[in-house]
């Protein structure tokens, strides 16, 4: 007892490194109930679609990559949804009285927040490309067609959109600093908004222009779908499309991202630096 | 040691902290005193940096807490018990301090029996903690990176007759190996039997502070004689300034040894002769912050 309470004399300490900063971030996504019950949740979701999709989809379609295409819905939803609580769950429970005393430095805080949202995303994609490994040897067990083929582009831009997808978590958590608020307006940009987008665009006909490349969700599914030749239909309206490069599809992305994921962003760290921890 | 110099805060109108000084030397415990709202958490969190001076400033070991490179190793902090993530354990908590601070996780074992926090407790979700077992834990976390200077907000709120004993002895134990302490409370009798140093609080400004016999120490004597007009006289004969209550009760800020003399060279039959009622700083406490005390002054208008 003694030993345990003697004042410390060290004369000057060391800062403490990122890697600490991102293990102790890390470790609070999952050492929380509420954090384990969202894995749980999201995975027994995403199991589900799994399943369904063994039963509905024809043996012959059953491949690699369809199993992998599947679980992009239910990861969409799930990485935003811990991406918000990174940040607000530390407000709801005020821990980041001690998180700030421990390092007044509250950027380092926040940049640790956005490492270790973004390496729970590659690790849910890794989970989720050994996730359809599984179920495809699964499905050729039951003698569906099983191909592996995967292209590369595809799975690249799987994994931006999911890094996407958790950062604007992230940001809407750091703008907005309490849970239900944040969830709620992420699903107003998420499913809201496009429906709003297309009823303007109906009516409207810029409006459709505006919205390829200011809705979040457009933007996303327009480059997981690919490049569109002109007069094609647009895989999200249905319509002729006036076609779409890379290029295009890339900058349309861009746009949408820096304002609902950079912005955030931006604006919720300039919020948390200055404002009072109480 | 803290030293808080000309510390100011407002929150538009309403000034939280007015132009404060003060000081917690090292190897002493500080009280850091005063009724609800009067400024004492606002003060400490501008001195973990948590909230922004108007003007002043705060330094611990002479520097800012926001240019110390690892503070949890040389300040301990607990500004809330109740600021814990309810859905994580007590270890878990302790363990999420020891990796930020580079600590070995041996140490969170031997912080959780430091405290008192049994195994199966540790391992319970601190949302179904008792506010006592959320303060041993809060400091606990404190103590964890073995600084030299501690930083506690009502830390014995909560904590049974047996807690804030062992809390003193702690603490005590604390600065006596050269550490700096400074603890706030709105209870005078938790403070009392803790602190070395005094210093009170009310509506934002310091209105005493000081070491606690001095201030205990209130000066003059009380007395009471058979003959009240004789005494009266024989008082008066000697130079001792007093006033007399409605009872007979004479108050003087000379010492008992002067009325004592008065009274015997008059042949005057005391049949009292004392020291000031032993209250002592808990009226200093009322009188200092009567001003502050909500209840008081609703009290009075009612």
């Amino acid at each position: 007892m003694s030993i345990t309470t003697q004042p410390g004399s060290r004369a000057a300490s060391k800062a403490v490194p990122f890697s600490r900063l991102l293990h102790v971030e890390l470790r609070k996504l999952f050492d929380t109930r509420s954090g384990r019950w969202l894995i749980i949740i999201a995975a027994a979701i995403t199991v589900l679609a799994l399943i369904i999709t063994l039963i509905v989809v024809d043996a012959e379609a059953q491949n690699f990559r369809l199993f992998f295409e599947v679980m992009g819905s239910p990861i969409s939803l799930f990485l935003p949804v811990l991406g918000i609580l990174t940040v607000t769950s530390e407000w709801s429970q005020r821990t980041m009285l001690v998180t700030f005393t421990h390092e007044p430095r509250r950027g380092r805080i926040i940049l640790a927040k956005i490492a270790a949202a973004l390496v729970a995303a590659v690790g849910t994609v890794i989970g989720a490309l050994a996730l359809a490994a599984l179920v495809n040897v699964v499905a050729m067990l039951f003698g569906a067609d099983g191909e592996w083929t995967i292209e590369a582009s595809y799975l690249g831009i799987w994994t931006v959109t999911a890094l996407s997808n958790v950062l604007l978590g992230v940001g809407f958590g750091m703008l907005l600093l309490n849970t239900p608020a944040a969830v709620v307006i992420f699903f107003v940009v998420m499913f809201v908004l496009p429906s709003a987008w297309g009823a303007l665009g109906f009516f409207w006909n810029p409006g459709q222009t505006i919205a390829s490349w200011v809705d979040y969700s457009w933007t996303t599914g327009s480059l997981v779908s690919g490049p569109v030749a002109a007069g094609d239909l647009n895989p999200m309206t249905g319509e002729p499309s006036e076609g779409a490069t890379w290029a295009k599809l890339w900058a349309q992305y861009g746009v949408s991202n820096a304002i609902w994921v950079g912005l955030p962003l931006l604006i919720g760290t300039l919020r948390i630096s200055r404002s009072e921890v109480k | 040691m803290i030293k808080v110099e000309r510390l100011k805060k407002s929150y538009g109108r309403f000034t939280a902290v007015d132009d404060i000084s003060f000081e917690a030397r090292q190897g002493a415990v500080t009280g850091f005193l005063g009724p609800n709202g009067a400024g004492k958490s606002t003060t400490m969190r501008i001195m973990t940096g948590l909230t922004l001076a108007d003007s002043g400033s705060v330094t611990i070991d002479g520097r800012d807490y926001r240019d110390i490179a690892n503070p949890g190793r040389e300040i301990g902090v607990l500004l809330d018990a109740s600021a814990q993530h309810g859905g994580r354990t007590g270890k878990e908590v302790l363990t999420l301090t020891a990796i930020t601070l580079g600590l070995s996780r041996t140490r969170v074992e031997e912080m959780l029996e430091l405290v008192g926090l049994s195994g199966t407790e540790a391992k319970r979700r601190v949302r179904n903690y008792s506010l006592g077992m959320r303060q041993r834990l809060g400091l606990a976390q404190a103590l964890m990176g073995e600084p030299r200077v501690l930083i506690l907000d009502e830390p014995a709120n909560g904590l049974d007759p047996a807690g804030i004993h062992w809390m003193r002895n702690l603490l005590d134990h604390f600065a006596a190996q050269g550490g700096t302490v400074l603890l706030s409370s709105h209870l005078l009798n938790e403070v009392e039997h803790i602190a070395d140093d005094l210093v009170m609080i009310g509506n934002g400004k310091i209105v005493a502070q000081g070491a606690k016999e001095d201030l205990l120490n209130v000066p003059g004597c009380i007395a009471r004689g058979l003959d009240q007009a004789a005494l009266a006289a024989a008082l008066a004969a000697a130079g001792v300034e007093y006033s007399v209550s409605a009872d007979g009760l004479f108050q003087t800020e000379q010492g008992t040894e002067a009325v004592g003399r008065a009274a015997a060279a008059h042949g005057v039959v005391l049949t009292e002769l004392r020291a000031p009622d032993g209250a002592g700083l808990e009226n200093m406490f009322l009188q200092l912050t009567a001003n502050d005390q909500r209840d008081l002054v609703e009290g009075a208008q009612a």
